[in-house]
């Protein structure tokens, strides 16, 4: 048996880290300011002493249609579950953490041990408590809490099940021990523990007495106040959240704004603290009348996908799918349409070292339309052929300029695609699941696991392989990947993966991932967000004014 | 006219019951469906699936679900929510007062615009009151409320740094945050119907102060004001009333929009979401709704036809 003192190495690493930082300005890569002076202003605040204190407004296009974290996959539902519940374990967030780092740190456990064959998971509960709300009443959080909820994970339909596919038994082996049996080893479990479906819940909640739907008892930060639907949620500061002093704000509201023009304007306004992902042009004019402003740029937790129907023709064969991707000027078309990304590959870049190298993507996915043309008249279409392509509004206007640019670079090599715009609720439920389709283009979901990006979509049993991929020697090493428990082996191996991905099956075909501008006001202080769901970094964030 | 009322009434519910019946089948018949929207990326079994169908109630027939449909609401119990699980009257109770609110403001607004500019342009018709009048009105008109809607927002912002409170808040909850929050999207609205209501109001007015009875009063001596405002402009709100009628339609429509863009919780913005939702029951509720403001308006109209037109009212 091998057990990590995770607690304390944590604590004294990020203290290293944290005085690192205080001496050296902060990260300039992923952080840029709207002016050197808000930049500078920026880094002296750091190093002084949080303050107490203040609402902290956050601006959402919709409101969820259930608080419930474990019958909803909703991006909604999950980013306000994080302010309430916490997980066994989560992702380190903070100044030195980039948003891409993807570091499991207790949460309510505060220390695990996983023994030696990798089958058996044992969780140590820290001393937490429940929000004071009924009918819980503030008491400690025990092992039968956690023990419901898996329960209730398991036996709801929805994606999280999957995620504990492998849990043979979940028991309690003490007020504060959670022991959990796998099946067999299976290296994503720590980081599916992590994943934003696994919130913790109360086991009266899961008895039913507490309407899950409309409210929310939790440990967390925040605890909320009061839910108006499609009006605004109000978290108030929670005294007795178990990490010391934290949080710092008194009071979070989130205020459901369908616009993005009134999203900004009640930025511009200071109305918001905060405001999620704007265009290049937005920024620009909002920059023009709000200098001071600090603006975020981060990897989109996601990417553009061409993908295809392996089981029509000529998809099936792989020269035609590399000539689609030979086709198309990945970066141009990031560039010009968001402003900023790079090329993406099949674990997606904001996955951190999990994704390929930048260098070996764009190797891997070169733009040369010459090429392409070669391939399709070897697959025997030296003139190219007809198909549709469908892709959806619904994720808003970008992805259809990115499918039309797309249909336009296909049209170079002689692939005459005409686009199909489908309504968001057909492509989603019928089109692209039930792989209705010639070629499409669209956006995955914001995987958290190289297992999900890579099993989830290309394995022939992959619960979201809606592609009809299959590749007999890809399923037996996606399969491998999953019980290899030294964390470098497996990386070499989900690296090495990705290679035979993109050289011998590719599909569905990376795009790019781009840069999304996320601007705060500039008394918002400490605020480093985390690729996955649930805002988890708020318990940090503190506002530097009167 | 108590009996007309009531013939109307039934009517009424004839084209409500046809109107439901028509968005239910067709809500069905658009492909995308309920189930696999929640389900389509969890990977459930195919067990699950029926599970959700059966609790939903969706593996009934068509007929059999809009029989228990029907049966319910003839009750007054338009179902639950097929995502969220709540009572359709609950979300329409919270949604119904903005759109009412919001609706009613702008008419009203519309109407003290509207007939006052229309009167001055048809008695001072061919001046340059009337010219400059009458291209404001057709500017009016042509100027998309959701534009509109946009450039105030990022207007007011701008220059003078604010913008209506976020977080809506109702009437009785805060008076002024309420009307701070309403009166912008109102305008929105109002625009485009007072232009409309200046045009008829026009044209009505013009015509009636050129018919005989209004030489007829004039030669009696009667004060000019008299003349246009008891006489001419009463005998042209016939006109006027039944344009602000089917008027309203368009209204209602514009509420989708300008809901969404001021953040107003309300009926029109619910339609938008639950469409692409597929929450079926929350859609054919909020057309019930929407479809008997519009006939319970135009019923309004009728009567007060009999109100501004004795005739009307005797025969």
């Amino acid at each position: 048996m091998f057990k990590i003192r995770n607690l304390s190495a944590v604590v004294l690493f990020g203290f290293l880290l944290f005085f690192v930082s205080a001496c050296s300005s902060s990260d300039s890569s992923t952080d840029s300011n709207a002016n050197s002076e808000a930049e500078s202003a920026n880094g002296e605040a750091n190093t002084s002493e949080p303050k107490y204190g203040g609402t902290f407004t956050m601006v959402t296009p919709a409101d969820p249609d259930t608080l419930d974290p474990h019958r909803q996959s909703s991006i909604y539902t999950h980013q306000m579950a994080g302010f309430v519940y916490n997980k066994l374990v989560t992702y380190e967030t903070g100044p030195d953490v980039d948003f891409t780092d993807y570091n499991v740190v207790p949460d309510l456990a505060e220390d695990w041990e996983i023994s030696e064959d990798g089958t058996v998971y044992t969780f140590y509960l820290r001393e937490a408590y429940w929000h004071d709300k009924e009918p819980v009443n503030g008491r400690q959080v025990n092992a039968e809490d956690v023990v419901a909820t898996m329960e209730r994970i398991i036996e709801l339909p929805g994606h999280q099940a999957a995620l504990l596919s492998e849990v043979e038994s979940i028991e309690a082996a003490d007020d504060t021990t959670v022991v959990f049996t796998l099946k067999q080893p299976f290296a994503p479990f720590l980081n599916f523990m992590a994943n934003h479906f696994m919130w913790i819940l109360p086991k009266e909640a899961i008895d039913g007495e507490v309407d899950l739907t409309t409210d929310a008892i939790g440990t967390g930060p925040f605890v909320l106040e009061k839910w108006d639907d499609n009006v605004q949620a109000t978290y108030s500061r929670n005294p007795n959240f178990f990490e010391e002093g934290k949080p710092y704000l008194d009071e979070l509201i989130y205020k459901v704004v369908p616009d993005q023009g009134a999203r900004i304007a009640a930025f511009r306004t200071e109305q918001a603290e905060v405001i999620g992902g704007i265009s290049p042009e937005e920024l620009d004019t909002l920059v023009k009348s709000n200098p001071d402003i600090t603006v975020r740029e981060v990897l989109f937790p996601t990417q553009e996908q061409v993908y295809v129907n392996m089981e029509r023709e000529p998809f099936n064969d792989l020269r035609v799918r590399k000539a689609i991707s030979m086709a198309i000027d990945r970066q141009s078309m990031v560039d010009s349409i968001y402003g900023g990304g790079e090329v993406s590959g099949p674990v997606n870049p904001s996955l951190g070292s999990w994704a390929l190298p930048l260098e070996e993507r764009e190797a891997l996915l070169p733009y040369d339309p010459e090429g392409a043309k070669e391939l399709l008249a070897e697959a025997g279409f030296p003139n190219g052929f007809d198909t549709t392509l469908i892709v959806t509004d619904g994720y808003g206007e970008q992805l259809v300029r990115v499918a039309q640019w797309i249909t336009e670079d296909l049209r170079n090599v002689g692939i005459n695609a005409e686009m199909e715009v489908v309504e968001y609720a057909t492509y989603f439920s019928e089109r692209w699941p039930k792989v209705d389709y010639d070629i499409g283009v669209g956006y995955q979901t914001y995987f958290q696991e190289p297992d999900e990006w890579l099993r989830t979509q290309m394995h022939s049993q992959g619960a979201r392989n809606w592609y009809n991929t299959k590749d007999s020697d890809l399923d037996e090493m996606l399969d491998d990947q999953r019980m290899i428990l030294d964390e470098n082996e497996r990386l070499e191996k989900v690296h090495e993966i990705q290679r035979y991905i993109l050289e011998n099956v590719l599909n569905p075909i990376p795009v790019s991932t781009y840069y999304v501008m996320t601007p705060h006001q500039q008394y918002v202080k400490n605020y480093e967000p985390h690729a996955s769901y649930g805002h988890i970094h708020m318990k940090n964030v503190w506002l530097d004014k009167e | 006219m108590g009996e007309y009322i009531v013939r109307r009434l039934i009517y009424g519910v004839l084209v409500l019951f046809i109107m439901v019946t028509f968005v239910f089948v067709v809500m069905r018949a658009v492909p995308g469906d309920v189930v696999t929207l929640q389900l389509a990326d969890s990977g459930a079994t195919e067990e699950q699936i029926q599970a959700l169908e059966t609790e939903l109630g969706l593996d009934k027939s068509m007929i059999a679900q809009l029989g228990d449909w029907l049966t319910g609401a003839f009750q007054g119990d338009l179902g639950n929510s097929l995502w969220s699980g709540l009572p359709v009257t609950e979300i329409i109770g919270d949604r119904l007062p903005v759109t009412l609110q919001l609706s009613l403001m702008s008419i009203v607004l519309a109407i003290l615009i509207g007939i006052p500019v229309g009167v001055i342009s048809a008695v001072k018709h061919n001046t340059f009151i009337d010219h400059l009048l009458r291209i404001t009105s057709v500017g009016g008109l042509s100027i998309p409320n959701f534009w509109l809607g946009l450039i105030l927002l990022t207007g007011f912002a701008l220059v003078f740094n604010w913008i209506p409170p976020l977080g809506y808040q109702s009437f009785i909850e805060n008076p002024v945050v309420n009307v701070q929050q309403m009166i912008l999207p109102a305008i929105c609205l109002a625009i485009t119907l007072s232009a409309s209501i200046v045009r008829m109001t026009r044209s009505a007015v013009l015509e009636v102060l050129h018919s005989d009875f209004i030489r007829t009063i004039r030669s009696k001596g009667a004060k000019e004001r008299v003349v246009i405002y008891k006489h001419a402009l009463r005998n042209s709100l016939v006109s006027v009333i039944t344009l602000i009628g089917l008027q309203v339609g368009y209204l209602l429509g514009g509420t989708v929009v300008l809901e969404s863009i001021f953040s107003l919780p309300g009926l029109g913005s619910l339609i938008f979401e639950t469409v692409s939702a597929r929450d079926y029951p929350v859609v054919q509720a909020s057309v019930l709704i929407f479809g008997a403001m519009f006939l319970l308006v135009n019923l309004f109209v009728d009567v007060m036809y009999g109100w501004v037109d004795p005739r009307i009212r005797n025969s």
